[in-house]
């Protein structure tokens, strides 16, 4: 069965498929790297699907399909890359071109899959290090207000 | 000829234990219009008839006052002495009256199919089961298991306990369907609780073995799966809700004796695809096409995002588009000019031509 066939059979409906109001109608299924429900992209209905995705040790997986693999095989069909914590974004972006365009795998997925593994890169230096916060200087009546208040309660601590 | 695509076999433990070859049924079409539509029509056939009472509206005595009373003539509750004496009965307009054509138990509540039509939708519904993005379309958790369709080896058929088809699921990393299935029970809106269908939840595996030796009873109680022999199979069962890609477990009996099922089956040729190749990219890309196709022309560069010039005011892309304006334009640019320098002189009567006066004198 081609792909092109199988991409008529899910298109219409799919239990992936998130269709809101007048907008785009979105997919999230693995191997979407866009998350767009379209044939392009889909991560159902291709031969090649790649599949960029954080794994629980904080680092990027790629997950690719095997070129030998037989259409019936699912897990066995698949093959892992793993890339550690320490991976930095440019080595991570550097990986997931390779693994697109470098290889002869999908060279049209390779503007989207530097996209994705970028932007998972950043959420996890975000989530390692949260942005300082910082507290807001207040000014006018409110700083007043502010200054007697915490004094108040200086006093109570005192007193107890 | 390739060579007949095969199946593992798994072993109860999750081993790979052999192979048997594709049945040929998993090579069918796969037409989701005659699935959707058979589905539809067979899926009546399991309701319930439902009416209302036969008398329901008609239990009063009323008749029609006749014309004079300054009152509708539908037939009214006679007697007085109760808010209903007076009051209009009978008619479907008319509160306590029957309602418009009644409704009957002998309602025609089921739907013929045709039977090649029937065995057409079971067809195309194996044949999806056995591709691995249409059981994923259908929402079953099928990540982790190694093939689709997936077979087991036959000792399972004399499984008779839960916990044991509970861990061949687990060895086969099937499990995590039943999990979704667990995690989507959910408890049911309506009056629907009240009459046997308490909660709903998600469909899981369906196991379908040759020879039932305790395997039902065992897979009884896991949450969502459903069993069924190979013998009747059924679509309601292999595309639930109209949609195709059932995750079927099969027994090594069940998958070996589905061609003699087939083959059993009088009448019924196993439907066929119409083209052998549906690869569209591959098609174009063929000699057969290739060689008959014009070649491609040279590059023609789009440029949709320039500027729009409006053809009434700007004269270049006017004369682009219609070439005669530029000769209008030059005349009536030439006739002004004549009239700017003046009222031209009206031409002299010129005398008349020599032939006109050699014969105007001859005479």
């Amino acid at each position: 069965m081609s792909a092109d066939l199988q991409w008529l059979l899910v298109r219409k409906w799919n239990s992936f498929q998130v269709k809101g109001g007048n907008g785009p109608s979105f997919s999230k299924e693995k191997g979407n790297l866009l998350n767009k429900h379209s044939h392009k992209y889909s991560g159902l209905a291709n031969s090649k699907v790649i599949n960029i995705y954080a794994n629980p040790e904080g680092g990027i997986t790629v997950t690719k399909v095997k070129a030998d693999a037989k259409p019936n095989q699912v897990a066995s069909a698949r093959t892992h890359v793993n890339l550690r914590k320490s991976t930095g974004p440019r080595r991570a972006n550097k990986i997931a071109a390779a693994e697109t365009a470098g290889k002869g795998y999908r060279a049209d997925l390779r503007k989207v899959a530097v996209a994705r593994a970028s932007a998972l890169s950043r959420a996890a230096t975000r989530t390692a290090n949260p942005p300082k916060s910082y507290p807001t200087k207040q000014r006018g009546p409110n700083a007043k207000k502010a200054t007697s208040a915490s004094k108040k309660e200086d006093d109570v601590i005192e007193l107890d | 000829m390739a060579a007949r695509p095969t199946v593992t076999v798994w072993s109860a433990s999750g081993e790979s234990s052999g192979s048997v070859p594709l049945p040929a049924v998993f090579t069918a079409p796969i037409r989701l219009d005659v699935v959707q539509q058979v589905h539809k029509s067979i899926a009546k056939n399991r309701r319930q008839a439902y009416a209302v009472a036969e008398n329901a509206g008609h239990q009063t005595s009323a008749e029609s006052w006749g014309t004079g009373r300054a009152v509708a003539r539908i037939p009214r509750v006679g007697g007085g002495g109760t808010q209903r004496s007076g009051q209009a009965a009978f008619g479907n307009m008319c509160r306590g009256g029957r309602m418009f054509a009644p409704t009957k138990t002998w309602r025609k509540w089921h739907v013929k199919v045709n039977q090649n039509q029937r065995r057409y939708a079971v067809a195309s519904a194996l044949a999806a089961s056995a591709l691995p993005s249409l059981v994923l379309a259908r929402g079953h958790r099928i990540e982790q298991i190694q093939e689709v369709p997936l077979v087991v080896s036959s000792s399972i058929e004399s499984v008779s306990k839960t916990k044991e088809a509970v861990e061949l699921l687990k060895a086969t990393s099937a499990y995590s369907d039943i999990t979704k299935v667990s995690n989507s029970r959910k408890l049911r809106a309506g009056k629907g609780k009240m009459r046997n269908r308490r909660y709903r939840q998600r469909r899981g595996p369906l196991v379908v073995y040759a020879k039932d030796e305790g395997l039902t009873r065992a897979f009884k109680n896991v949450p969502g799966v459903e069993t069924c022999p190979v013998e009747s199979l059924n679509l309601l069962q292999l595309a639930p809700g109209g949609h195709v890609g059932r995750f079927i477990i099969w027994t090594e009996a069940a998958i070996s004796a589905l061609d003699s099922v087939y083959e059993k089956k009088s009448g019924f040729n196993l439907p066929t695809a119409k083209i052998s190749s549906s690869d569209v990219t591959r098609l174009i890309n063929s000699d057969e096409i290739q060689s008959v196709v014009r070649p491609a022309g040279p590059a023609v560069q789009k440029r949709p995002f320039t500027q729009k010039k409006n053809p009434l005011r700007n004269k270049a892309i006017l004369f682009r588009l219609n070439p005669y304006a530029k000769t209008l334009r030059r005349q009536e640019l030439l006739r002004q000019e004549k009239k700017g320098k003046g009222s031209v002189k009206k031409s002299v009567p010129g005398v008349a031509g020599k032939e006109f006066l050699s014969i105007l004198h001859s005479a």
